[in-house]
This record gives C-alpha cells, structure tokens and sequence, in this order.
C-alpha cells in the first residue's frame, strides 16, 4: 500500500513537471546564447542592461543568384541549418524534416527558411538551385545560400551550430543537424534536431506559440 | 507485495516475448539506405528515387547487388520520372547482407519481387561492370 501511495505520488508530480515545462517552453521560449551585462546611470542610478546575443550581419548568394542578408528576413522568424548537397548521411533527413515545415508555414508570411551549404567548393548557385528545384521549394521562402567560407563558418559559430571540414567522416564535413530559430530580432530562439521528427513537431509547436504570442502584442 | 512484484515481472516477459525477430535486412537498410529513400521506401521528391513499386529495380535485377556494392552516377529514369544524384557505394557490405537487404526491400517495397538467392546476389557481384 504504501509502495502504491508513493508511486502514486512521483507519477503525478512527473506530469506536473513535464506538463510545467511544455507550458514555459512554448509561451515563453528564452533568448539563447550569451549574455552581457552594461551598467549605465539613469537619473544619477546606475542600472544593469543585458545585452543578448545577437546574429551578426550577413551577406550570401541564394540559389537565383540574388543576395542574402538579414533584410530578407525582415520582420520574420526564420529556421536555419547547415548541409550540403552531396551529403550522405543525416542532410537528406533534414531536407525532409525541413520540408514538413516548409508545406505547414507555406501561407504563413513571417517565417522563411535558410540552408547555408558548408560545402562552399562544390556547392555552386547553380548546383544550389538544382537542389531547391528538385524538392520543389524557392526563394525568397527558402533561401538556399553559399558563399566564401570563412563567413559561412563565421556565421555557423554565432548561430552556436558545428560545421568544419573533416576527411574521416563520409562525405568530407562534420557538421550539426540542428535547426536554429531565430526571431524577428535576429536573436537565437530554439535549437532543434533536424533529424529527429519529434523535435520537428516541438518547433512547429513552439514557433506558432510564438506568432500567436506576437499578433496578441499587437 | 510478492505477488504483486511476480505479476509485474511477468507482465514485462510478456512485452519482451512480443518483440519482433531480428530482421538482418532492415538493420542494413536503417542504416545504409533509409536516409535518402526514406522510411517508407518513397525516395524524397525529385532528389532520390522511390524503391516502393520501383520498375527500375525489376528490369536491373541482375545489376542491383552491383548498384548497391559500387554506387551508382549519372541520370537514371524511375516510373517515368528522371534522378540525377549521386549514390555512394558500400564496399564493405558481404554478399550475404546485400542478399538480406534485397529481400528486405522486395518485402517492404516490392511485394511481387521475386525472392532473392545468395547464389544468385553472388554470381551478379562477379558480373560487376
């Protein structure tokens, strides 16, 4: 009896605590990344500002040939991920996942996508372009974007997602199948797993909480 | 309590018995194949072919122990649809996984398939171009 009482107990505080978390996570996702501290006099007062990661200005050439910056996304969350066209491995997964978003915010004008190639030599506009054509998916919703690549790298660090260059590993990159969210302030809303369909479903979720959070502020 | 704890035991051996035999052909599939033609065997858009009712794979039976061993390059039409991507080879793969992976996908995929025989996968490696 008392075993029963006691896992009665833990069952419930378990939904609690889930139930709790699913509740933050989707109302009020944080700002990730990290954090600096300014102290400033206000009125003789000397009041702490954060100053929160933020992602840096960006300049890369999408699938048209046309330029990438952080205008595109102006007023707009996006999902970003890094992948290459000849990757064997997770990057087909990705594409696919990516897609299940894709179709689901295809009316929905504030959010767009970004896939940087981390294989800049072979990753051509051109090749860019057959790849977007092939999965049936254009510009501006879905920029597909190369360019040199110490900005490409530059900008995987600030989105805090791995890319490198790696011999050993099939195909010659190491990269995260992570999708970063980012919101209409260029800061880093969500990481998810772009290979795992569960995590897929958590960033739709969280993402329409988050555009029905905004049209409430309005 | 003690019969209590006795039932459960049980009731988990009873979930453990309902686990699906190995199937050596799926694991290989998992983990070589499902990522570009996916779980369902449907490929993904324009990018990678489908396997489910592929007519591509009836009328190259003789060449597909090859294809899956060597990879494959350059544009191939599948149930009237054209792909261009390149398929990596899997050089480490035995006879005997290939001839399992055939089977699996004749059966998730390609019901009428005729079954395939390790003599057969066998004499078509050699036969490699």
């Amino acid at each position: 009896m008392r075993f029963s009482l006691f896992s009665l107990i833990v069952l419930i505080s378990a939904i609690f605590q889930t139930s709790c978390v699913e509740y933050k996570s989707e109302n009020n996702l944080p700002i990730l990344g990290p954090r600096e501290p300014i102290e400033k006099e206000v009125d003789g007062k000397v009041v702490v500002d954060t100053i929160y990661h933020t992602i840096p200005n960006f300049s890369f050439t999408n699938q048209d040939g046309n330029e990438v910056t952080q205008k595109t996304f102006a007023n707009s969350y996006y999902i970003t991920d890094f992948f290459f066209t000849s990757c064997p491995t997770i990057c087909p997964v990705m594409t696919k996942n990516m897609l299940i978003l894709y179709d689901d915010f295809e009316g929905e004008e504030r959010v767009k996508f970004l896939s940087h190639t981390i294989d800049t030599r072979h990753d051509s506009v051109e090749v860019l372009k057959n790849y977007a054509s092939k999965i049936e998916v254009s510009a501006p919703k879905w920029n597909f974007v190369t360019g040199s690549k110490e900005d490409i790298y530059g900008i995987a660090e600030s989105y805090l997602a791995s890319a490198a260059e790696d011999p050993n590993s099939p195909g010659g990159y190491i990269h995260s199948g992570a999708f970063v969210l980012i919101d209409p302030n260029n800061h880093i809303r969500g990481y998810y797993d772009g290979t795992q369909p569960q995590a897929v479903e958590k960033l739709k979720r969280e993402l329409k909480a988050l555009l029905k959070n905004d049209e409430k502020l309005k | 309590m003690t019969k209590n704890l006795s039932s459960l035991f049980l009731i988990v051996g009873l979930f453990g018995a309902c686990n699906p035999l190995p199937n050596p052909g799926k694991e290989v599939y998992v983990e070589k194949c499902q990522n570009c033609h996916g779980i369902d065997g449907n490929g993904l858009k324009g990018l990678y072919p489908p396997l489910t009712n592929a007519d591509y794979i009836k009328e190259n039976r003789e060449r597909i122990a090859c294809i899956i061993m060597n990879g494959m390059e350059g544009e191939i039409m599948v149930n009237g649809k054209v792909y261009n991507e390149k398929m990596p080879s899997n050089p480490l793969l035995t006879e005997a996984e290939i001839t399992n992976l055939l089977n699996y996908i004749n059966s998730a995929f390609l019901p009428e398939n005729k079954t395939f025989t390790l003599k057969e996968v066998s004499n078509n490696l050699r036969d490699c171009k």
